[in-house]
C-alpha cells in the first residue's frame, strides 16, 4: 500500500531510537557497577554511554531527515493476516524451544515441522508425514551420530 | 625454496593426501552451508582424528575444512538469505537479491571463482613472502589495531545502501549488544538484567542465525501460498547468461578480486581479526570504487565477488602469523596449533628450515586444495541450485529445525534458542522498517575489539589518544577512514544524481 506521509513513519523510527538511547543511558547506573579504583583505564560504562548518546544523535538525525523527506514510499505494512501468521510462527517456535528440552529433539521437531509445513502451504499429508519423520531423524543422526554433538534427548527420544 | 617445493610435490602427491583434501573440502562446504554449525566447532571435533594421521595429512585436512567452510557459508547466504557462517554475512547483501532475480547460478559461480582465486593468490603470497608480512603484522600494537577497527567500522555506512543513518543505527545497536555481559577489562557485569546466562554476553551464533535465518523465515511465512501457485523457494532463470559468469563480467571484476584478496590477506595476517571483517571491508571498498555503486544491495555481481574473495583470502593470511611467529590469527588456526604441537613441530621462523619436509608439502596441499575446491564446488553447484526447486513447505521448516539444533549446540543451552528467536523477531522488525541487518552484525563483531584496543592504547599512551594520529600505521588507517567515508558520500551523491 502507498503511505501518504512516509516522513511520519521515519519520525516514529527516530523517536523509537531516541527512546532506546535514553533507556540505555538511564540503565547504566543500575546495570554497571562503577569501579572507582580503576585510574589507568576507562570506566566500564564509558563505551555503553558513548553508544547511547550516539543512538540518540542518530534518532535526532532521522527525525531531522523525516522533515526533508517528503517523497512517497512503498511500505509493506502489517495486515491482520500477516500479524496472525508471523505471531503463530513466533509462538510455535517458543513452544518448540520450551518443549524440546523436555520431550526430546526428534519427537518435538516432528510436531513442529508439521505446524510449519502447514504454515508454508504444505497440504499433502504424505509429504508432510515424510518430512516430519525423515528430517528430525536425519538432523539427529547428523549431529549426534556423525559429529557427536549432543541434542536434547528428553523423556521420549 | 624451489628445491624444497619440488621434493614437497613428490611427498604430497599420494592418493591418501588427495582424498583427505577432497573429504576436508566436502565436510567444510557442508558445515559452512548449514546455519548454526561452524567451522571452528568441526575443526575442533576433527582435531583428535588428526593425531593419528601424519602431520601433513592432519594439517591439510583441517586447512581443507577451513577453506571449504569459509566458502560454504555463501551457499545458504545466496540461496536462502541465511549466512551459513559469519564470514558470509556480507555475501547476503547482493547474493540473495541476485538469486531472487533468478540468477542463483551466476551468484554461486561468482562466489566460487572469487573464493578460489582469493585463496589461491593469498596462498601464493603466504608461500613466497610470509615472513615479510609477518614482520609488518608484528608492528600492529593496540593503537594500530584501534585505528584498523575504527576504519572497519566506517564500512557500516557503505554497507547500508538506502539510508545511511539507519545503517549507522543498526551498527550502534550491534555495538550495544556487544557490551552486554562481562566488561573485557574489569570483569564487571553490564546490562545482564540479573540473567546468569548473559554474563558471557549475547551468544554470537544464535544472534546471527536469528537475525538472518529466522527473520527470513518470518518474512517468508507472511506470504500465504495459494493452491495453484508453484510452491518453490525461488524461480531459477533458464537463460544461460543468468547462470554463468561471462568472460566480460570476469574481466570487469579482476581489480575487485585483486583488491579484495589483498584486504583479506592483510586482515587475516593480523591476529584477532577475522574473515567477516575482511568481507565487509572488501565489500565497502568495492562499492566505493565501483562504476555501478547503485547496483550494490540490489544484486551486484561485484558485491558478491568482493565479499567472497575478501573472506576466503583470509585463510591464507591467517596462516601467516601461525607459521612464521607461532601466533594463531583466529580460533581455527589456534586449534591447528594443536596439530603442530602434538607432532613436535614448533611454529616460528625455524619451522621452514627444521621442518621443511612437512611444511612445504602442506604448501603444495594448499594449492591442490584450491584446485579441488574449484571442481568440488562446481560439481555441487547444480545440487545446490536444485535446493531451490524443493517445496517451501519442506525446505523452510527443515531450515528452522537445523537452526534450532545449531543454536542449541553452541552451549547446549535452551537459553541460546530463546536468544535466536528474539533476534529473529528483532531482525524481522528491522527488515520491515528497512533497517539493514548486516551492520548490526558488523557492530557486534567489532565492538569488543574496538573497546579492548582503545583501552589498551590509552593505558599504553598514558591516557592520550594523540598517538593514533602520530604513529604512521594508525595515521594511515585514520586517513583511509576519512577517504572511505568521503568516498561513500560521493558515491551516494552519484547514485542520487543518476536517479
Amino acid at each position: 500500500m502507498k503511505v501518504k506521509k512516509p516522513h511520519i513513519r521515519q519520525l516514529g523510527e527516530g523517536s523509537v531510537l531516541i527512546v532506546i538511547g535514553i533507556v540505555i543511558f538511564l540503565l547504566i547506573p543500575s546495570q554497571i557497577e562503577q569501579m572507582l579504583w580503576m585510574e589507568t583505564s576507562l570506566s566500564p560504562s564509558f563505551f555503553p554511554m558513548t553508544i547511547s548518546i550516539a543512538i540518540i544523535a542518530v534518532g535526532i538525525g532521522l527525525i531531522f531527515q523525516s522533515f526533508l523527506n517528503t517523497t512517497k514510499a512503498e511500505f509493506t505494512g502489517f495486515s491482520y493476516t500477516v500479524l496472525f501468521r508471523v505471531g503463530l510462527a513466533v509462538v510455535s517456535l517458543i513452544l518448540y524451544a520450551f518443549l524440546f528440552s523436555n520431550f526430546g529433539f526428534v519427537v518435538t521437531s516432528a510436531f513442529f515441522l508439521g505446524i510449519y509445513a502447514y504454515l508454508f502451504g504444505g497440504r499433502s499429508i504424505i509429504k508432510i508425514g515424510l518430512s516430519m519423520t525423515l528430517i528430525p531423524l536425519c538432523v539427529w543422526i547428523f549431529f549426534e551420530k556423525i559429529f557427536h554433538i549432543p541434542l536434547p534427548h528428553g523423556l521420549l527420544f | 625454496m624451489f628445491e624444497h617445493l619440488i621434493s614437497a610435490i613428490q611427498i604430497f602427491f599420494t592418493l591418501n593426501n588427495i582424498l583427505i583434501v577432497a573429504v576436508g573440502l566436502v565436510i567444510g562446504i557442508i558445515i559452512g552451508a548449514i546455519p548454526g554449525l561452524n567451522v571452528p566447532m568441526i575443526v575442533a571435533l576433527l582435531l583428535p582424528i588428526t593425531f593419528y594421521m601424519s602431520p601433513i595429512a592432519g594439517l591439510i585436512l583441517l586447512i581443507s575444512v577451513y577453506k571449504g567452510g569459509t566458502y560454504g557459508g555463501s551457499i545458504s547466504a545466496i540461496l536462502l538469505n541465511m549466512p551459513g557462517a559469519p564470514a558470509a554475512t556480507a555475501t547476503c547483501i547482493d547474493g540473495y537479491p541476485l538469486a531472487k532475480q533468478g540468477k542463483a547460478g551466476k551468484a554461486l559461480r561468482a562466489s566460487i571463482y572469487g573464493s578460489v582465486i582469493g585463496e589461491f593468490i593469498s596462498d601464493l603470497i603466504l608461500i613466497t613472502i610470509a615472513a615479510q608480512i609477518a614482520i609488518i603484522a608484528l608492528k600492529f600494537g593496540p593503537t594500530e589495531k584501534f585505528a584498523l577497527i575504527f576504519f572497519a567500522l566506517s564500512t557500516i555506512g557503505v554497507v547500508s545502501s538506502e539510508n545511511k543513518l539507519k545503517g549507522i543505527a543498526a551498527g550502534l545497536l550491534g555495538l550495544f549488544f556487544s557490551t552486554i555481559g562481562s566488561d573485557p577489562v574489569s570483569g564487571v557485569s553490564r546490562f545482564t538484567l540479573g540473567i546468569f546466562n548473559l554474563i558471557g554476553g549475547i551468544p554470537f551464533l544464535p544472534l546471527l542465525i536469528g537475525l538472518f535465518a529466522v527473520s527470513e523465515i518470518f518474512i517468508q511465512i507472511e506470504r500465504k501460498t495459494k493452491a495453484h501457485e508453484k510452491n518453490m523457494i525461488l524461480q531459477v532463470s533458464k537463460n544461460r547468461e543468468d547462470n554463468y559468469v561471462t568472460l566480460k563480467e570476469f574481466k570487469e571484476n579482476i581489480i575487485t578480486i585483486i583488491r579484495s584478496t589483498l584486504i583479506g590477506l592483510g586482515i587475516g595476517a593480523l591476529p584477532g581479526s577475522g574473515s567477516a571483517i575482511s568481507a565487509f571491508v572488501s565489500y565497502g571498498a568495492a562499492k566505493n570504487a565501483s562504476k555501478h555503486p547503485e547496483q550494490f544491495g540490489k544484486g551486484s555481481l561485484e558485491g558478491v565477488i568482493a565479499a567472497e574473495t575478501g573472506n576466503n583470502a583470509v585463510c591464507g593470511g591467517a596462516l601467516i602469523p601461525l607459521l612464521t611467529l607461532g601466533i594463531p590469527g583466529d580460533a581455527i588456526t589456534a586449534i591447528m596449533l594443536g596439530v603442530f604441537l602434538v607432532h613436535g613441530l614448533i611454529p616460528g621462523p625455524d619451522l621452514f628450515v627444521k621442518s621443511s619436509k612437512i611444511i612445504y608439502p602442506v604448501f603444495v596441499g594448499l594449492i591442490v586444495a584450491n584446485i579441488l575446491h574449484l571442481f568440488i564446488a562446481s560439481l555441487g553447484l547444480k545440487l545446490f541450485i536444485r535446493l531451490l526447486s524443493i517445496s517451501r513447505s519442506i525446505i523452510f521448516p527443515m531450515v528452522i529445525v537445523i537452526c534450532v539444533a545449531g543454536a542449541f549446540t553452541v552451549n547446549s543451552s535452551v537459553f541460546d534458542v530463546y536468544i535466536m528467536i528474539l533476534s529473529g523477531v528483532l531482525g524481522y522488525i528491522m527488515k520491515k522498517f528497512n533497517f539493514p541487518v548486516a551492520p548490526l552484525i558488523m557492530g557486534y563483531i567489532l565492538g569488543p575489539l574496538l573497546e579492548i584496543s582503545l583501552i589498551q592504547s590509552l593505558v599504553l599512551n598514558d591516557g592520550s589518544l594523540l598517538p593514533i594520529f602520530t604513529r604512521p600505521i594508525s595515521l594511515f588507517f585514520m586517513i583511509l577512514t576519512v577517504f572511505f567515508i568521503t568516498g561513500s558520500l560521493v558515491t551516494q551523491k552519484r547514485i542520487i544524481k543518476k536517479y
